[in-house]
Order: C-alpha cells, then structure tokens, then sequence
C-alpha cells in the first residue's frame, strides 16, 4: 500500500521540483502576494484614517506584538 | 526551464521574478544600507528561496548602534515611509535599541509585512559569526546578505526547532542539495552546540 505523503514530505518534494525547474516559482509568488494583498485589505480597513497608528497599536499590544 | 538558482562568483542567483515581499525588503533594505550594515536571517531567507509559506515578518540583524547613529536611521526610515509599532520618536526607541529588543517597521498605514529589526553585539555569539559570514543572494538584480545556508539550516533545526523552522530547514536542506558542504554542515553544528 502507498504511503501517506506527510507535510514534510510535500516540503522537500516541492524544494526539489523547484530546484529543478525555476517555472514553479510562479505558484510561490501567486501565494504570497495573495496573501499581502488580503493583509493589507483586512487591516485597512479595520485600522483606516488619520488614527491608523492609534487603532493599531491598541490591536498589536491586544496580539502581543509590542 | 531552467534550474531554480545558479552559484555565480560565490552569490547565489535566485532565477525568478521579484516578488511584492522581495520589493518591500528591498526598499527598506536601500534606507538601511546607507545607515548599517545588516543581515536578513531567518523566515524570508527560505521563503526567498523558494519556501511555499506565507510570512508577516522578516528578520534583520543589525549591529548595536550610538543614540545619534540610531537617530539617523530612524529619521531616514521616517523620511521613506515606515513607522515603528513601538513610538513615534529617537528618543523613544532608543532605549529598546540599548537594551538588544527589536523594533518593528512597516509601511505607513500598514501593518504586514514588517521587519523586525534586531540588534546584536559581541554577547550575542551565534549571531555575531552568522553576520561576519554572509551569503550574498540576488534575485533579479536584488542582492542581499543572509547567513551561510548551512547556518541556516542548523539554526532552524537545532536552536529554533518549531514545526514551521523544521519545514523551512527541509526546504533548504532539499533545494541546495546541491551545493550544501558537510563540512561547514560538521563546523557549524559544533559551533551551535558549544554556544547553545
């Protein structure tokens, strides 16, 4: 019976398909400007206007960032 | 097709596009440069070179500044468009600086992404070395220090050790199979572990 590809799995197959063909690059690039692209669209809008920095920080110390 | 990265001259040559997360270090990277020296480490080195994971922050280390050197960087990351999580002035965010804590910079009216930028000294042993040993790395025309990837790959697995560091470890122990020196692998373990 096949075995179950673990995440890590996926990891090293996909560092190995990417070392050998620069074309899947693509797909990494699509992903992280997606995922910019949501980020910075949430917190616009949760944070917006001339108190960005005032709201923000009030979220960032609620998270544990500062 | 063509592989994922070529070694030129010692600098390891990303054969990609630049994407909006490179661009942001990059710029931030061109108001830093003119103030410090600095090493990118951690998370955006894998993801640079190719991880498949999304990331808020990217690592820099930078030497441990004087309050008027720290006052200039501060005031040029100003001038370009960042601003700290952690105060609005010098004087505030100096004493972060002293005390070795990092402070974190994004663009104005944004929160992600963000550098976490982090000073170290001569105490700080593993990363007083990685940053007297950089990795150049360039990807369309932008060229960046990060550790040695064996350092890298080591730090990850033995001194940080979350799922997330050994996924990023895989990554780069499978993509640089190529180049990867068990001897630099065999020095920089002992070097890791001696100053655990």
């Amino acid at each position: 019976m096949a075995r179950v590809l673990s995440r890590m799995d996926y990891v090293e197959l996909y560092a190995k398909a990417l070392r050998q063909d620069n074309r899947h690059f693509a797909q990494q690039k699509m992903l992280i400007e997606s995922q910019m692209k949501s980020s910075s669209q949430l917190f616009g809008r949760m944070f917006g206007g001339p108190d960005f920095k005032e709201k923000a920080r009030e979220y960032l110390r609620k998270v544990g960032l500062i | 097709m063509a592989a994922g990265y070529t070694i030129q001259s010692g600098t390891i040559v990303l054969n990609r596009e630049l994407t909006a997360l490179d661009i942001f270090v990059r710029d931030f990277l061109d108001v830093l440069k003119k103030h410090s020296d600095y090493l990118v480490v951690s998370g955006y080195v894998s993801i640079a070179t190719g991880r498949s994971r999304g990331t808020e922050d990217v690592d820099i280390l930078v030497p441990q500044m004087s309050g008027q050197h720290f006052a200039g960087l501060f005031k040029a990351l100003d001038d370009a468009g960042y601003w700290c999580y952690q105060g609005d002035s010098a004087p505030e965010l100096l004493p972060y600086h002293k005390d070795m804590l990092p402070l974190r910079f994004a663009r104005n009216g944004q929160i992600f992404p963000n550098v976490e930028l982090t000073p170290i000294n001569t105490t700080k042993e593993l990363q007083f070395f990685e940053f007297n040993h950089p990795q150049k790395i360039r990807i369309d025309g932008f060229e960046f220090n990060a550790p040695p990837i064996e350092f890298e790959i080591l730090y990850k697995e033995l001194k940080l050790g979350s799922e997330k560091d050994l996924e990023d470890a895989r990554h780069l122990r499978a993509f640089f199979a190529d180049c990867i020196s068990d001897e630099k692998l065999d020095k920089f373990t002992r070097l890791i572990k001696e100053n655990g």
